[in-house]
Protein backbone atom coordinates (compact mmCIF):
# COMPACT_ATOMS: atom_id res chain seq x y z
CA UNK A 1 0.00 0.00 0.00
CA UNK A 2 1.53 3.33 -0.83
CA UNK A 3 0.53 6.50 0.79
CA UNK A 4 -1.74 7.80 -1.92
CA UNK A 5 -4.04 4.89 -1.55
CA UNK A 6 -3.67 4.87 1.96
CA UNK A 7 -4.84 8.59 2.17
CA UNK A 8 -8.08 7.13 0.18
CA UNK A 9 -8.51 4.56 2.01
CA UNK A 10 -11.53 4.19 4.84
CA UNK A 11 -10.53 3.06 8.14
CA UNK A 12 -13.03 0.89 10.00
CA UNK A 13 -13.13 3.43 12.88
CA UNK A 14 -15.13 5.68 10.68
CA UNK A 15 -17.82 3.50 9.82
CA UNK A 16 -20.44 4.71 12.15
CA UNK A 17 -21.00 1.54 13.35
CA UNK A 18 -22.57 2.00 17.23
CA UNK A 19 -22.05 5.54 17.71
CA UNK A 20 -25.22 6.40 19.18
CA UNK A 21 -26.50 8.86 16.58
CA UNK A 22 -23.62 10.37 15.65
CA UNK A 23 -22.53 11.08 19.07
CA UNK A 24 -19.62 8.81 19.86
CA UNK A 25 -17.59 8.46 17.32
CA UNK A 26 -14.68 6.31 18.19
CA UNK A 27 -13.53 4.34 20.97
CA UNK A 28 -9.53 4.20 21.33
CA UNK A 29 -7.13 1.80 24.09
CA UNK A 30 -3.35 2.10 23.66
CA UNK A 31 -0.92 0.25 25.71
CA UNK A 32 3.10 1.58 26.58
CA UNK A 33 5.66 -1.37 26.52
CA UNK A 34 9.03 -1.40 26.82
CA UNK A 35 11.72 -4.47 26.15
CA UNK A 36 13.96 -5.36 28.99
CA UNK A 37 16.84 -5.63 27.01
CA UNK A 38 17.17 -2.16 25.93
CA UNK A 39 17.39 1.58 27.80
CA UNK A 40 14.17 3.08 27.20
CA UNK A 41 13.96 4.95 23.57
CA UNK A 42 15.37 8.05 24.26
CA UNK A 43 18.38 6.66 25.70
CA UNK A 44 18.84 3.74 23.32
CA UNK A 45 21.14 4.28 20.63
CA UNK A 46 20.55 3.84 17.18
CA UNK A 47 21.80 0.48 17.03
CA UNK A 48 19.26 -0.39 19.76
CA UNK A 49 16.35 1.24 18.46
CA UNK A 50 17.24 -0.51 14.92
CA UNK A 51 17.33 -4.27 16.68
CA UNK A 52 13.74 -3.63 18.57
CA UNK A 53 12.26 -2.73 15.58
CA UNK A 54 13.64 -6.04 14.07
CA UNK A 55 12.73 -7.68 17.37
CA UNK A 56 8.90 -6.09 16.85
CA UNK A 57 8.52 -6.48 13.76
CA UNK A 58 10.00 -10.59 14.09
CA UNK A 59 6.99 -10.91 16.70
CA UNK A 60 4.49 -9.22 14.70
CA UNK A 61 5.00 -11.47 11.41
CA UNK A 62 4.58 -14.49 14.09
CA UNK A 63 0.62 -13.04 15.19
CA UNK A 64 -2.23 -14.10 14.17
CA UNK A 65 -3.41 -9.97 14.23
CA UNK A 66 -0.57 -8.03 12.47
CA UNK A 67 0.96 -10.81 9.89
CA UNK A 68 0.31 -9.38 7.19
CA UNK A 69 0.67 -5.61 8.53
CA UNK A 70 2.20 -2.33 6.77
CA UNK A 71 5.34 -0.99 8.21
CA UNK A 72 6.77 2.59 7.39
CA UNK A 73 9.57 3.76 8.62
CA UNK A 74 9.82 8.15 9.84
CA UNK A 75 13.22 8.43 8.64
CA UNK A 76 12.33 7.34 4.90
CA UNK A 77 9.25 9.16 5.08
CA UNK A 78 9.09 13.11 4.02
CA UNK A 79 7.74 15.71 6.37
CA UNK A 80 4.44 15.53 4.39
CA UNK A 81 3.77 11.59 4.58
CA UNK A 82 4.40 11.41 8.04
CA UNK A 83 1.77 14.39 8.88
CA UNK A 84 -0.69 12.26 6.82
CA UNK A 85 -0.07 9.64 8.77
CA UNK A 86 -0.58 11.62 11.67
CA UNK A 87 -3.82 12.97 10.14
CA UNK A 88 -5.18 9.60 9.93
CA UNK A 89 -4.31 8.84 14.35
CA UNK A 90 -1.98 6.06 12.98
CA UNK A 91 1.24 8.00 14.86
CA UNK A 92 1.09 10.81 16.72
CA UNK A 93 3.10 14.18 15.74
CA UNK A 94 6.11 13.64 18.25
CA UNK A 95 6.92 10.25 16.83
CA UNK A 96 6.37 12.59 13.07
CA UNK A 97 8.71 14.53 14.39
CA UNK A 98 11.66 12.68 16.19
CA UNK A 99 14.69 11.47 14.83
CA UNK A 100 16.75 8.50 15.11
CA UNK A 101 14.85 4.92 14.28
CA UNK A 102 10.98 4.97 14.05
CA UNK A 103 8.22 3.36 12.74
CA UNK A 104 4.93 2.30 12.92
CA UNK A 105 3.08 -0.97 11.93
CA UNK A 106 -0.16 -1.15 10.84
CA UNK A 107 -3.23 -3.46 9.66
CA UNK A 108 -5.24 -2.35 6.18
CA UNK A 109 -7.97 -1.50 8.01
CA UNK A 110 -5.90 0.65 10.19
CA UNK A 111 -7.77 -0.78 13.21
CA UNK A 112 -4.72 -2.01 15.00
CA UNK A 113 -0.74 -0.33 14.94
CA UNK A 114 2.18 -0.15 16.89
CA UNK A 115 4.40 2.57 16.99
CA UNK A 116 7.71 1.44 17.64
CA UNK A 117 10.41 3.64 19.65
CA UNK A 118 8.08 6.96 19.96
CA UNK A 119 8.51 7.53 24.23
CA UNK A 120 7.86 3.62 24.70
CA UNK A 121 9.02 0.80 22.47
CA UNK A 122 5.97 -0.10 21.56
CA UNK A 123 2.38 2.09 21.68
CA UNK A 124 0.22 -0.65 20.75
CA UNK A 125 -3.05 0.93 19.52
CA UNK A 126 -6.58 -0.51 18.44
CA UNK A 127 -9.05 1.99 17.55
CA UNK A 128 -13.32 1.08 16.93
CA UNK A 129 -16.25 3.11 15.93
CA UNK A 130 -18.42 4.01 18.62
CA UNK A 131 -18.63 3.20 22.10
CA UNK A 132 -16.89 -0.21 22.37
CA UNK A 133 -14.43 0.06 25.26
CA UNK A 134 -14.99 -3.32 26.55
CA UNK A 135 -14.18 -4.36 22.91
CA UNK A 136 -11.61 -1.78 22.09
CA UNK A 137 -9.61 -3.29 25.19
CA UNK A 138 -10.22 -7.29 24.52
CA UNK A 139 -8.62 -6.62 20.59
CA UNK A 140 -5.56 -4.63 22.21
CA UNK A 141 -5.10 -6.88 25.06
CA UNK A 142 -5.06 -10.10 22.81
CA UNK A 143 -2.56 -8.45 20.36
CA UNK A 144 -0.46 -7.76 23.86
CA UNK A 145 -0.38 -10.91 24.57
CA UNK A 146 0.66 -11.97 21.28
CA UNK A 147 3.04 -9.95 20.52
CA UNK A 148 4.73 -10.42 24.21
CA UNK A 149 4.74 -14.18 23.75
CA UNK A 150 7.91 -13.55 21.95
CA UNK A 151 9.25 -10.25 23.60
CA UNK A 152 10.63 -10.10 26.67
CA UNK A 153 8.49 -6.92 28.15
CA UNK A 154 9.96 -4.93 31.27
CA UNK A 155 7.42 -5.58 34.01
CA UNK A 156 7.63 -6.22 37.31
CA UNK A 157 4.83 -7.68 40.41
CA UNK A 158 4.72 -4.43 42.19
CA UNK A 159 4.51 -1.66 39.42
CA UNK A 160 3.36 -3.14 36.83
CA UNK A 161 4.57 -2.75 33.24
CA UNK A 162 7.54 -0.21 32.97
CA UNK A 163 7.44 2.71 30.87
CA UNK A 164 9.47 5.63 29.71
CA UNK A 165 7.11 7.80 31.78
CA UNK A 166 6.20 7.50 35.02
CA UNK A 167 2.44 9.12 34.07
CA UNK A 168 1.69 5.51 31.76
CA UNK A 169 3.21 3.13 34.50
CA UNK A 170 1.29 0.42 35.86
CA UNK A 171 -1.47 -1.13 33.06
CA UNK A 172 0.33 1.44 30.82
CA UNK A 173 -2.93 1.46 29.22
CA UNK A 174 -4.86 4.83 28.23
CA UNK A 175 -8.16 4.60 26.73
CA UNK A 176 -10.57 7.24 24.89
CA UNK A 177 -13.44 8.05 23.42
CA UNK A 178 -14.04 10.99 20.93
CA UNK A 179 -17.33 12.44 21.59
CA UNK A 180 -19.42 15.45 19.61
CA UNK A 181 -21.10 17.34 22.46
CA UNK A 182 -22.26 20.61 20.19
CA UNK A 183 -25.34 21.10 22.97
CA UNK A 184 -23.56 21.42 25.64
CA UNK A 185 -21.21 24.02 24.22
CA UNK A 186 -23.95 25.64 22.95
CA UNK A 187 -25.55 25.84 26.49
CA UNK A 188 -22.21 26.75 27.82
CA UNK A 189 -22.49 23.83 29.83
CA UNK A 190 -18.58 22.76 29.13
CA UNK A 191 -16.64 24.18 31.22
CA UNK A 192 -18.85 22.97 34.14
CA UNK A 193 -18.95 19.21 32.81
CA UNK A 194 -15.05 19.46 31.88
CA UNK A 195 -13.73 20.59 35.39
CA UNK A 196 -16.11 17.63 36.96
CA UNK A 197 -14.30 15.34 34.54
CA UNK A 198 -10.74 16.62 35.69
CA UNK A 199 -12.21 16.02 39.36
CA UNK A 200 -12.36 12.17 38.48
CA UNK A 201 -8.92 11.80 36.94
CA UNK A 202 -9.94 11.71 33.43
CA UNK A 203 -8.47 14.42 30.81
CA UNK A 204 -10.42 16.15 27.92
CA UNK A 205 -8.16 17.46 24.87
CA UNK A 206 -9.49 18.23 21.57
CA UNK A 207 -9.65 16.75 18.17
CA UNK A 208 -5.81 16.84 17.57
CA UNK A 209 -4.97 16.22 20.75
CA UNK A 210 -2.80 17.59 23.56
CA UNK A 211 -2.96 21.65 24.01
CA UNK A 212 -5.44 22.08 21.03
CA UNK A 213 -9.08 23.52 21.91
CA UNK A 214 -11.86 21.23 20.91
CA UNK A 215 -12.45 21.96 16.84
CA UNK A 216 -16.27 21.34 15.73
CA UNK A 217 -17.51 20.74 19.36
CA UNK A 218 -15.45 17.40 19.67
CA UNK A 219 -13.60 16.21 22.11
CA UNK A 220 -11.27 13.33 23.75
CA UNK A 221 -12.01 12.04 26.87
CA UNK A 222 -9.09 9.79 28.33
CA UNK A 223 -8.19 8.06 31.67
CA UNK A 224 -5.40 10.08 33.61
CA UNK A 225 -4.02 7.53 36.07
CA UNK A 226 -2.28 3.92 35.06
CA UNK A 227 -1.64 2.30 38.68
CA UNK A 228 -3.55 1.03 41.20
CA UNK A 229 -6.61 -0.12 39.08
CA UNK A 230 -7.26 -3.11 36.70
CA UNK A 231 -7.52 -2.25 33.07
CA UNK A 232 -11.41 -3.42 33.38
CA UNK A 233 -12.06 -0.93 36.27
CA UNK A 234 -10.53 1.56 33.90
CA UNK A 235 -12.20 0.87 30.77
CA UNK A 236 -15.83 0.69 32.91
CA UNK A 237 -15.05 4.05 34.68
CA UNK A 238 -14.54 5.02 31.63
CA UNK A 239 -17.44 3.52 29.53
CA UNK A 240 -19.66 4.52 32.65
CA UNK A 241 -18.81 8.34 32.23
CA UNK A 242 -19.07 8.28 28.51
CA UNK A 243 -23.10 7.42 29.06
CA UNK A 244 -23.56 10.18 31.32
CA UNK A 245 -22.19 12.64 29.02
CA UNK A 246 -24.30 11.15 26.38
CA UNK A 247 -27.31 11.70 28.75
CA UNK A 248 -25.74 15.23 29.47
CA UNK A 249 -25.27 15.93 25.99
CA UNK A 250 -29.11 14.46 25.47
CA UNK A 251 -30.57 16.52 28.00
CA UNK A 252 -29.10 19.65 26.45
CA UNK A 253 -29.99 18.95 23.03
CA UNK A 254 -33.86 18.89 24.35
CA UNK A 255 -33.74 21.96 26.22
CA UNK A 256 -32.47 23.22 22.96
CA UNK A 257 -35.13 22.47 21.06
CA UNK A 258 -37.76 23.05 23.53
CA UNK A 259 -36.63 26.95 24.01
CA UNK A 260 -35.33 27.44 20.30
CA UNK A 261 -36.39 24.63 17.73
CA UNK A 262 -36.26 26.58 14.92
CA UNK A 263 -33.03 28.51 15.33
CA UNK A 264 -31.73 25.38 16.03
CA UNK A 265 -32.69 24.14 12.67
CA UNK A 266 -32.06 27.16 10.45
CA UNK A 267 -28.73 26.62 12.06
CA UNK A 268 -28.68 23.17 10.99
CA UNK A 269 -29.81 23.63 7.36
CA UNK A 270 -27.61 26.81 7.08
CA UNK A 271 -24.42 25.16 7.61
CA UNK A 272 -25.80 22.20 5.31
CA UNK A 273 -26.46 25.06 2.57
CA UNK A 274 -23.03 26.31 2.93
CA UNK A 275 -21.29 23.19 3.06
CA UNK A 276 -22.89 22.16 0.03
CA UNK A 277 -22.56 25.34 -1.93
CA UNK A 278 -19.23 27.36 -0.34
CA UNK A 279 -16.07 28.12 -3.14
CA UNK A 280 -13.49 28.38 0.00
CA UNK A 281 -13.66 26.84 3.35
CA UNK A 282 -10.81 26.92 6.24
CA UNK A 283 -10.00 24.09 7.92
CA UNK A 284 -11.63 25.64 11.27
CA UNK A 285 -14.69 27.11 8.80
CA UNK A 286 -15.14 23.41 8.14
CA UNK A 287 -15.37 21.96 11.37
CA UNK A 288 -17.59 24.35 12.92
CA UNK A 289 -20.33 23.73 9.92
CA UNK A 290 -19.83 19.61 9.99
CA UNK A 291 -20.77 20.24 13.79
CA UNK A 292 -23.90 21.73 13.30
CA UNK A 293 -24.63 19.04 10.26
CA UNK A 294 -23.96 16.29 12.96
CA UNK A 295 -26.28 17.72 15.39
CA UNK A 296 -28.96 17.47 12.33
CA UNK A 297 -27.99 14.30 11.96
CA UNK A 298 -28.39 13.08 15.74
CA UNK A 299 -31.58 15.05 15.97
CA UNK A 300 -33.12 13.85 12.89
CA UNK A 301 -33.37 16.98 11.56
CA UNK A 302 -31.45 16.47 8.35
CA UNK A 303 -31.78 12.70 7.43
CA UNK A 304 -29.72 10.93 4.49
CA UNK A 305 -26.93 12.31 5.98
CA UNK A 306 -24.81 9.15 7.50
CA UNK A 307 -22.34 9.11 10.23
CA UNK A 308 -19.47 7.22 8.52
CA UNK A 309 -19.91 9.78 5.24
CA UNK A 310 -19.02 13.02 8.08
CA UNK A 311 -16.18 10.94 9.53
CA UNK A 312 -14.89 10.12 6.23
CA UNK A 313 -15.78 14.07 4.51
CA UNK A 314 -13.45 15.07 8.24
CA UNK A 315 -10.58 12.98 7.70
CA UNK A 316 -9.81 13.67 3.74
CA UNK A 317 -10.43 17.62 4.08
CA UNK A 318 -6.76 17.82 6.08
CA UNK A 319 -4.27 19.47 5.05
CA UNK A 320 -2.10 16.66 4.16
CA UNK A 321 -4.77 14.40 2.66
CA UNK A 322 -5.41 17.32 0.61
CA UNK A 323 -2.11 17.84 -0.44
CA UNK A 324 -1.51 13.81 -0.76
CA UNK A 325 -4.59 13.45 -3.38
CA UNK A 326 -3.33 16.68 -5.26
CA UNK A 327 0.22 15.35 -5.34
CA UNK A 328 2.31 18.49 -4.65
CA UNK A 329 2.17 20.55 -1.49
CA UNK A 330 -1.01 23.53 -1.48
CA UNK A 331 -0.80 26.77 0.22
CA UNK A 332 -2.93 27.29 2.51
CA UNK A 333 -5.67 29.53 0.32
CA UNK A 334 -5.17 26.70 -2.43
CA UNK A 335 -6.38 24.02 0.19
CA UNK A 336 -9.16 26.25 1.31
CA UNK A 337 -10.77 26.19 -2.42
CA UNK A 338 -9.95 22.57 -2.56
CA UNK A 339 -11.57 21.50 0.23
CA UNK A 340 -14.63 23.43 -0.51
CA UNK A 341 -14.89 21.88 -3.93
CA UNK A 342 -13.78 18.44 -2.46
CA UNK A 343 -16.44 19.05 0.36
CA UNK A 344 -19.52 20.24 -2.62
CA UNK A 345 -18.33 17.23 -4.62
CA UNK A 346 -19.43 14.12 -1.66
CA UNK A 347 -22.14 16.43 -0.20
CA UNK A 348 -24.23 16.48 -3.90
CA UNK A 349 -23.46 12.70 -4.18
CA UNK A 350 -24.53 11.91 -0.59
CA UNK A 351 -27.92 13.58 -1.09
CA UNK A 352 -28.36 11.98 -5.14
CA UNK A 353 -28.02 8.73 -2.74
CA UNK A 354 -29.95 9.73 0.24
CA UNK B 1 -4.86 33.32 9.52
CA UNK B 2 -1.38 32.86 9.72
CA UNK B 3 0.86 31.06 12.16
CA UNK B 4 2.29 32.79 14.89
CA UNK B 5 5.40 30.54 15.26
CA UNK B 6 6.24 30.38 11.03
CA UNK B 7 4.57 33.42 10.01
CA UNK B 8 4.18 31.23 6.70
CA UNK B 9 1.39 28.44 7.03
CA UNK B 10 -2.26 28.68 7.77
CA UNK B 11 -3.00 28.34 11.35
CA UNK B 12 -5.09 25.77 11.74
CA UNK B 13 -5.03 25.15 15.39
CA UNK B 14 -5.66 27.15 18.80
CA UNK B 15 -2.52 26.38 21.23
CA UNK B 16 -3.10 27.07 24.78
CA UNK B 17 -0.23 26.71 27.08
CA UNK B 18 0.52 27.41 31.00
CA UNK B 19 3.74 30.08 30.86
CA UNK B 20 4.62 30.83 34.22
CA UNK B 21 0.90 30.33 35.81
CA UNK B 22 -0.89 32.49 32.89
CA UNK B 23 -2.88 31.21 30.09
CA UNK B 24 -1.37 31.68 26.77
CA UNK B 25 -3.10 30.52 23.70
CA UNK B 26 -1.38 31.26 20.05
CA UNK B 27 -2.93 30.39 16.28
CA UNK B 28 -0.42 27.61 15.18
CA UNK B 29 -0.27 25.77 11.92
CA UNK B 30 -0.65 21.92 12.27
CA UNK B 31 3.98 21.59 11.63
CA UNK B 32 4.25 24.16 13.86
CA UNK B 33 1.77 22.99 17.09
CA UNK B 34 3.74 20.09 17.89
CA UNK B 35 7.18 21.24 17.79
CA UNK B 36 6.16 24.19 20.29
CA UNK B 37 4.82 21.26 22.59
CA UNK B 38 6.89 18.22 21.84
CA UNK B 39 10.73 19.88 21.49
CA UNK B 40 13.42 20.67 23.86
CA UNK B 41 16.70 22.67 22.48
CA UNK B 42 18.27 19.17 22.27
CA UNK B 43 15.11 17.70 19.87
CA UNK B 44 14.21 15.39 22.44
CA UNK B 45 10.46 14.24 22.70
CA UNK B 46 8.91 15.51 25.91
CA UNK B 47 5.19 14.70 26.33
CA UNK B 48 3.01 17.24 27.91
CA UNK B 49 2.49 14.59 30.66
CA UNK B 50 6.32 14.48 31.02
CA UNK B 51 6.36 18.15 31.66
CA UNK B 52 3.77 17.83 34.40
CA UNK B 53 5.57 14.48 35.88
CA UNK B 54 8.43 17.45 36.33
CA UNK B 55 6.07 19.63 38.28
CA UNK B 56 4.92 17.54 40.57
CA UNK B 57 9.09 16.52 40.97
CA UNK B 58 10.03 19.75 41.99
CA UNK B 59 7.18 20.31 44.42
CA UNK B 60 7.99 17.23 45.97
CA UNK B 61 11.93 17.12 46.23
CA UNK B 62 11.77 20.99 47.50
CA UNK B 63 10.15 19.52 50.97
CA UNK B 64 13.03 16.67 50.58
CA UNK B 65 16.40 17.81 49.70
CA UNK B 66 18.91 16.42 46.75
CA UNK B 67 19.00 12.77 46.02
CA UNK B 68 22.51 11.58 45.02
CA UNK B 69 20.62 8.46 43.97
CA UNK B 70 21.87 7.26 40.04
CA UNK B 71 20.75 4.37 38.23
CA UNK B 72 23.76 1.70 37.68
CA UNK B 73 22.31 0.48 34.11
CA UNK B 74 21.96 3.41 32.52
CA UNK B 75 24.20 5.94 34.17
CA UNK B 76 21.04 8.48 34.65
CA UNK B 77 21.19 10.64 37.82
CA UNK B 78 17.81 11.43 39.69
CA UNK B 79 18.47 14.88 39.12
CA UNK B 80 18.63 14.45 35.12
CA UNK B 81 15.34 12.24 35.84
CA UNK B 82 13.38 15.61 37.41
CA UNK B 83 14.47 17.46 34.68
CA UNK B 84 13.40 15.59 32.38
CA UNK B 85 10.92 13.92 33.89
CA UNK B 86 11.27 10.35 31.94
CA UNK B 87 13.06 7.15 33.29
CA UNK B 88 16.23 6.30 30.82
CA UNK B 89 15.62 2.74 31.16
CA UNK B 90 13.81 0.29 33.86
CA UNK B 91 16.72 -0.02 35.88
CA UNK B 92 15.96 3.73 37.07
CA UNK B 93 12.80 1.91 38.73
CA UNK B 94 14.73 0.36 41.40
CA UNK B 95 17.23 3.37 41.62
CA UNK B 96 14.98 5.85 42.68
CA UNK B 97 12.37 3.78 44.73
CA UNK B 98 12.14 5.74 47.51
CA UNK B 99 11.23 8.97 45.94
CA UNK B 100 9.54 6.90 43.19
CA UNK B 101 6.80 5.35 45.65
CA UNK B 102 5.82 8.88 46.63
CA UNK B 103 5.57 10.30 43.10
CA UNK B 104 3.97 7.25 41.74
CA UNK B 105 1.22 8.32 44.63
CA UNK B 106 0.96 11.81 43.62
CA UNK B 107 0.46 10.92 40.29
CA UNK B 108 -1.75 7.91 40.41
CA UNK B 109 -3.47 7.91 43.70
CA UNK B 110 -1.25 4.73 44.06
CA UNK B 111 2.10 2.91 43.75
CA UNK B 112 0.59 -0.49 43.43
CA UNK B 113 -0.29 -2.20 40.18
CA UNK B 114 -3.27 -4.51 40.15
CA UNK B 115 -3.68 -4.54 36.43
CA UNK B 116 -2.44 -7.28 34.12
CA UNK B 117 0.38 -9.58 35.07
CA UNK B 118 3.96 -10.37 32.83
CA UNK B 119 2.73 -11.51 29.03
CA UNK B 120 3.39 -15.48 29.15
CA UNK B 121 6.24 -16.44 27.26
CA UNK B 122 6.25 -18.86 24.65
CA UNK B 123 8.49 -21.64 25.07
CA UNK B 124 11.19 -20.28 23.06
CA UNK B 125 13.24 -23.45 21.20
CA UNK B 126 16.26 -24.21 20.98
CA UNK B 127 18.18 -23.68 17.23
CA UNK B 128 18.38 -26.97 16.82
CA UNK B 129 14.95 -27.87 18.07
CA UNK B 130 13.61 -24.44 15.08
CA UNK B 131 15.62 -26.03 12.29
CA UNK B 132 14.18 -29.73 13.10
CA UNK B 133 10.81 -27.32 12.62
CA UNK B 134 11.47 -25.28 9.81
CA UNK B 135 12.51 -28.71 7.69
CA UNK B 136 9.10 -29.87 8.24
CA UNK B 137 7.61 -26.41 7.68
CA UNK B 138 9.82 -26.75 4.45
CA UNK B 139 8.96 -29.44 2.89
CA UNK B 140 5.18 -28.71 3.70
CA UNK B 141 5.77 -25.65 1.49
CA UNK B 142 7.38 -27.05 -1.16
CA UNK B 143 4.86 -29.66 -1.34
CA UNK B 144 1.99 -26.33 -1.83
CA UNK B 145 4.17 -24.76 -4.77
CA UNK B 146 4.43 -22.10 -1.85
CA UNK B 147 8.09 -21.11 -3.16
CA UNK B 148 7.81 -17.69 -1.48
CA UNK B 149 7.36 -18.90 2.00
CA UNK B 150 10.19 -22.25 1.04
CA UNK B 151 12.55 -19.75 -0.02
CA UNK B 152 11.70 -17.54 3.29
CA UNK B 153 12.20 -20.75 5.44
CA UNK B 154 15.17 -22.18 3.48
CA UNK B 155 17.15 -18.72 4.58
CA UNK B 156 16.21 -19.19 7.86
CA UNK B 157 17.50 -22.47 8.22
CA UNK B 158 20.55 -21.30 6.54
CA UNK B 159 21.00 -18.26 9.18
CA UNK B 160 20.23 -20.89 12.19
CA UNK B 161 22.77 -23.09 11.09
CA UNK B 162 25.44 -20.59 10.77
CA UNK B 163 24.95 -19.68 14.23
CA UNK B 164 24.90 -23.28 15.65
CA UNK B 165 27.92 -23.94 13.69
CA UNK B 166 29.70 -20.68 15.18
CA UNK B 167 28.60 -21.40 18.63
CA UNK B 168 30.07 -25.28 18.80
CA UNK B 169 33.72 -23.45 17.20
Amino acid sequence: MNLQDLARNSADWLSGADDVDGIVLSCRTRLARNLSSSPFAHKATEDDQEKIIAQVLASAKDSSQMNSAIFFKMNALKTEERRLLVERHLISPALADSKGQRGVLFNRNEALSVMINEEDHLRLQAILPGLKALEAWAQINALDNELGARLDYAHTEKWGYLTACPTNTGTGLRISVLIHLPALVLNEDMERVLRGLTHMAFTVRGFYGEGTNAAGNLFQISNQTTLGRSEEEIVQDLERLTRELIECERNAQETLLADARSQVEDKIWRAYGLLSHARVLSSQEFMNLLSAVRLGHTLSVLKGISSSFMNRLMIVTQPSHLQTEAGRVLKPEERDLRRASLVREHMGKQVSQG
Amino acid sequence: MICESCNKHEATIRYTHIVENKKKTVNLCSSCAPKEEDHQATGVVTSASGKKVVAELSQLTAAEGASAAQCAECGMSYQEFKKAGRFGCQGCYNAFGEQLERLLKRIHGSARHCGKGRVKQRQLLSPEEEIVQLRQALEAAVAEEAFERAAELRDRIVQLEKGTTEESL
